[in-house]
């Protein structure tokens, strides 16, 4: 089977799980901005 | 190469314009839908107008289309900036008609707006808008950020030859699949996919705020789509600021976020392969420049006193730079407060913000951090130059789906883009301070039309020359389309008239 219709044919879940990961990915970018905005008043404080 | 422009080179860009008209025409049943089962039986009538007329359009163009000329590459390529213009002034027939705008050249502003996900609006009295109107504007807004012809080639176009220019014309050059077809309904499925989580995921805030279940159920999809699509519209004038909610700005910060990243990213991710996200060159350009002018620009919030405490920071000054750079522009802060409280050091960071933007091939606008990438890494290879013997000869690796070698032709393309933009920025600029808005507003608001930004320092109004809203028309059509379209429709059209 090709690796393209591999990709078309993956099981929902396996799916499910990519998309997750890639939330949790995501959910980087609040968790640093938090910490960059106490570090920052912190500075300026 | 086309030497002259023949009728019958019309017709065949007729004919695809016409069946991208026929797949966008279904999109009228959501929102006839929508006000059917809310019983507002004018805005019903209005969307089957609107229908009624597309549809008509997009068998005309159909029938002109007939076709015997063979399908080349600037033929799709005309036909996807030519889509775009036919679909605007068709999505505007509702528009108009619902009342809610002060002219026919605004509703078009708002649909091309909505369409190019850039979010300025020139609505009036939004908060008493019908359901269905407000349906319509996320549709729109949702569409656009897939690509409205992207969506005919996912269910209506099964022509191969024509696809795929069709396809890179709307400024979407990768292919998840071979086929365009697939890479075009896989994009569907990925959206689609998204759409029930994150539709969930904001009923579940909009009841933990106390909105009713069905405002709860509607501002969710709604704002999903508008955060998907890295759009900026939402249901009500106030935009984010409306929900005044910590839970519902992460959660929409999370799905701009996602919206901003190259289609073929979540088609890696979905599919398992992990290393992408942390090896891709635009994923990490995008990171490094996120965060850099967030934390110039939260500095500079912070020492100028702006927001009391870092909560406060994170909540406007953070979010909104985050809601720049992804090119989304939702605001929880009025305009005017960019002008009067933000200060220069955070509205240039902002600015170069929004010009960078997100991905390429996603939902988002700007140079896209793909081609900065590519730029750093030219600026990398340079320095090795200098430094290597004469003799040497230097390579400049990256990973972009792949280990790849920096090519002067990428390189070329990619900084002709980058240059485009900036000529039109400068062009808009020019146009925003002609018409009698200060400097740095017009600035402001020029980074934003043209990243497809939708963030606003308060010189967007339907008060606005008629001259500046055309020219925002034409700058968010321009660079939504990446430019590439627009040039081959205007060489298309010169050649068409010039003499034998």
């Amino acid at each position: 089977m090709s690796e393209s219709k591999a990709r078309e044919t993956r099981p929902l879940l396996a799916i499910f799980i990519g998309m997750l990961e890639e939330l949790i990915h995501m959910a980087i970018v609040p968790v640093f901005g938090l910490a960059c905005c106490l570090v920052l008043e912190r500075l300026f404080r | 190469m086309i030497h002259r422009v023949r009728p019958d080179d019309w017709r065949l860009v007729f004919g695809y314009t016409g069946r991208v008209v026929i797949g966008f025409s279904a999109l009228y049943l959501l929102p006839l839908a929508t006000s059917l089962l809310a019983g507002e039986w004018s805005p019903a009538v209005d969307f089957l107008l609107g229908l009624g007329l597309a549809l008509l359009v997009g068998i005309a163009l159909l029938l002109v289309g007939a076709s015997t000329a063979r399908p080349a590459w600037i033929h799709g390529m005309v036909a996807a900036a030519v889509s775009w213009l036919v679909v605007m002034l068709l999505a505007a027939i509702p528009y108009i008609l619902s009342g809610h705008f002060l002219s026919y050249l605004d509703a078009c502003f708002d649909a091309m707006s909505g369409f190019t996900t850039t979010g300025l609006a020139l609505i009036q009295d939004l908060d008493h808008v019908s359901l269905g109107l407000n349906m319509w504007r996320h549709v729109l807004t949702f569409v656009g950020g897939q690509g409205v012809v992207v969506l005919a080639l996912a269910f209506l176009v099964n022509d191969p030859s024509g696809g795929y220019t069709l396809y890179v014309g709307e400024g979407k050059d990768e292919r998840l699949f071979p086929s365009d077809i697939h890479t075009a309904k896989a994009i569907w499925r990925i959206s689609m996919g998204y759409l029930l989580v994150g539709t969930a995921a904001l009923f579940a805030a909009g009841i933990a705020i106390g909105q009713s279940p069905a405002q709860a159920f509607l501002h969710g999809l709604w704002m999903f789509m508008s955060s998907w699509s890295t759009g900026g519209f939402a249901p009500m004038s106030q935009n984010m600021l409306y929900y005044h909610s910590a839970l519902y700005e992460t959660l929409t910060m999370v799905f701009f976020v996602l919206g901003s990243l190259n289609f073929a990213l979540h088609g890696a991710m979905w599919s398992g392969d992990r290393r992408e996200i942390r090896k891709n060159l635009e994923v990490s350009t995008l990171a490094a420049s996120l965060a850099v002018l967030v934390l110039v620009a939260c500095a500079g919030l912070m020492r100028a006193g702006v927001y009391p405490d870092a909560m406060a920071l994170f909540r406007k000054g953070f979010y909104l730079m985050v809601s720049g750079h992804t090119t989304t522009g939702l605001m929880n802060i009025y305009a005017r407060q960019f002008a009067l409280e933000w200060g220069d050091t955070a509205i240039l960071a902002m600015i170069v913000a929004m010009l960078i933007g997100g991905s390429a091939c996603s939902t988002a606008g700007g140079f896209k951090g793909l081609r900065v990438g590519l730029v750093a890494k030219a600026l990398v290879r340079e320095t090795r130059r200098i430094m290597a013997p004469s003799s040497a000869v230097i390579e400049q690796p990256y990973w972009y789906h792949g280990k790849k070698i920096l090519d002067d032709a990428v390189l070329r393309n990619a900084l002709m883009v980058i240059v485009l933009y900036t000529i039109t920025f400068a062009a808009t600029s020019l146009a925003g301070t002609a018409a009698g808005f200060p400097f740095l507003d017009a600035v402001f608001e020029a980074a934003s039309v043209t990243g497809n930004v939708g963030l606003s320092i308060g010189v967007t109004t339907a008060a606005m020359p008629a001259f500046l809203k055309l020219t925002d028309i034409a700058v968010m059509w321009m660079g939504r389309l990446e430019f590439m379209a627009v040039i081959a429709l205007v060489g298309f059209a010169a050649k068409s008239l010039r003499r034998k």
